[in-house]
């Protein structure tokens, strides 16, 4: 079971909600993923329109919780801001918190992360960084007060995978005890096996399904993918070796030269 | 089966009877949040509205009521899907439209044999505010391969502008809402509407 | 006066926030405030007094990654 912030989880799959193509996809892909988190965010709406309120149904409807983002944040201060009305409206102390740094990678900023952490988890927010795989910047967020990191696997919605794989198994090997969970830049479920495989607690997926031919049977794969790879690392694997072993046994073998 | 190119969506009877004469063929009536008792009135009066202007009436989800009151044609999404009684509607001739999103909803879609599919949102659109994602030119082009003779519709964020690209991008029909209804003049938007879709043809 | 609300300028008469809201249309719904930057909690907006030029930012739950 995944521990985080006190909530006991049995699914390691956490969905984001955006680019999908409608809400009864975005429905069904939630329900094809057995996922129990799901990210959400606040936007501007206009006094007429009811489409947040829909989205807020639907999304209760789900019986999920939510973890709100402060997505296209880029100063301390917005991040921050965004994070108290989060809190209002979602009534929930978590928080997933982007702190943007440069638009082309959409990288975080991780000093303004390292400082609007500071101020949230004094305000009793229980904050969900999205991070580098930066030791100290880990570090920090640590101090900071974060009991839980989001290290990154790749830009947000580039699909590659896990880019620094030495990087992110050094964080790993350095904080064994926090939970760690990969997110942005996933594009297919073997990214995600992988990232169970090499220890990491649970995976955010969002681009990879709502944006595939079909997202509902992607969210289901994702899902296996994630309890696949959980179980094989749980299960011991074998080394790998730079020779080859026989795997059939030598003795008993026939002359037949 | 061929179907007129432009297809405004309107949410009421009396916009129906303002489209006869203006050479739409092809009408959808969308209404929501209405009480039974008012729905069908409104079916009913867009119907005949129709018969007497020589358009084909889409009734938006309300099949059963679409059956009753005998109209040519329903839409209907992929939540109707479930509890629709697609045989009954085959049964009396009324013809099916369904919506669709993605390839898992297409696949649903194709397997019902519909008289036309349609994609959307293909921009995004100022009636639904909520950011789905468009669907873009390029899934049209990609649906219009998978669909073959069955027609497809774009709707979604559809305007005069953008209409000779869409139909280039593979649409048969343009279905709109917004670019005619919210105009300050629609008679005279449609006709232009008609005026692209003849020369695109 | 007139107030920016979510990027777009409006005429007010409304003093407190929670007055123009209620005249944009945002009556019941759940919604989160900002007046200048700074976050405006539900209880606060009736004791909310605006100024001539504020930038007033009404946000909904939206979809997210």
């Amino acid at each position: 079971m995944l521990e985080l912030y006190g909530a006991t989880l049995r699914s390691r799959l956490l969905l984001g909600t955006a680019r999908y193509s409608s809400p009864a996809v975005l429905k069904e892909a939630v329900a094809a993923a057995r996922t129990e988190v799901v990210t959400v965010s606040l936007r501007r709406e206009a006094g007429a329109e009811r489409a947040g309120q829909g989205f807020w149904s639907l999304i209760r409807e789900l019986g999920v919780r939510v973890l709100p983002n402060t997505a296209g944040c880029h100063s301390v201060k917005e991040a921050v801001t965004t994070a108290h009305m989060a809190r209002e409206v979602f009534a929930t102390p978590w928080v997933k918190l982007e702190v943007i740094g440069e638009d082309d990678t959409l990288q975080p900023d991780v000093f303004g992360l390292a400082e609007a952490a500071r101020i949230l988890c004094g305000e009793g927010f229980e904050v969900f960084p999205y991070t580098t795989e930066d030791l100290v910047v880990a570090e920090r967020l640590l101090t900071a007060g974060c009991r839980v990191l989001m290290p990154w696997g790749a830009p947000i919605g580039s699909g590659r995978g896990l880019n620094n794989l030495f990087g992110l198994g050094a964080l790993r090997a350095h904080f064994p005890h926090v939970p760690l969970i990969i997110d942005a830049g996933l594009g297919v479920p073997s990214h995600a096996a992988h990232a169970m495989e090499l220890g990491f607690d649970a995976v955010l997926v969002n681009t990879a399904v709502a944006q595939a031919g079909d997202p509902v049977a992607m969210a289901a794969a994702f899902a296996q993918a994630v309890e696949a790879g959980y179980a094989a690392r749980a299960a011991g694997p074998i080394e790998p070796k730079d020779f080859g072993t026989p795997s059939t046994p030598v003795i008993g073998q026939a002359f037949l030269g | 089966m061929t179907l007129a190119r432009v297809y405004p969506i309107v949410d009421s009877a009396a916009w129906v009877a303002r489209l006869a004469g203006t050479g739409v063929r092809l009408v959808q009536l969308r209404i929501k949040d209405t009480p039974q008792a008012q729905l069908r009135a409104e079916i009913r009066g867009a119907r005949q509205a129709c018969a007497a202007a020589g358009m084909q009436l889409v009734v938006n989800d309300y099949w059963q009521l679409a059956l009753e009151e005998q109209c040519d044609f329903v839409h209907l999404g992929q939540g109707d899907l479930d509890s629709a009684d697609v045989a009954a509607l085959r049964r009396v001739g009324v013809r099916l439209g369904v919506s669709t999103h993605d390839h898992r909803e297409l696949e649903r879609a194709l397997a019902l044999r519909p008289d036309y599919v349609a994609l959307g949102p293909i921009y995004p659109t100022l009636l639904k505010a909520m950011p789905w994602q468009p669907q873009g030119l390029e899934r049209l082009s990609e649906w219009k391969r998978r669909l073959g003779a069955i027609p497809l519709v774009a709707i979604g964020g559809l305007t005069l502008e953008r209409l000779a690209g869409v139909y280039a991008a593979g649409a048969d029909v343009a279905a709109v809402v917004t670019d005619i209804v919210r105009n300050s003049q629609p008679e005279i938007r449609v006709r232009q509407w008609l005026t692209v879709a003849e020369a695109a043809a | 006066m007139k107030i920016l609300v979510n990027g777009a300028w409006h005429d007010t008469e409304a003093v407190k926030l929670a007055v123009a809201l209620g005249e944009l249309g945002y009556g019941d719904q759940v919604v989160a405030t900002a007046v200048n930057g700074e976050f405006v909690g539900a209880e606060a907006r009736a004791h909310t007094t605006l100024a001539e030029g504020d930038r007033v930012e009404v946000l909904a739950p939206m979809q997210g990654g």
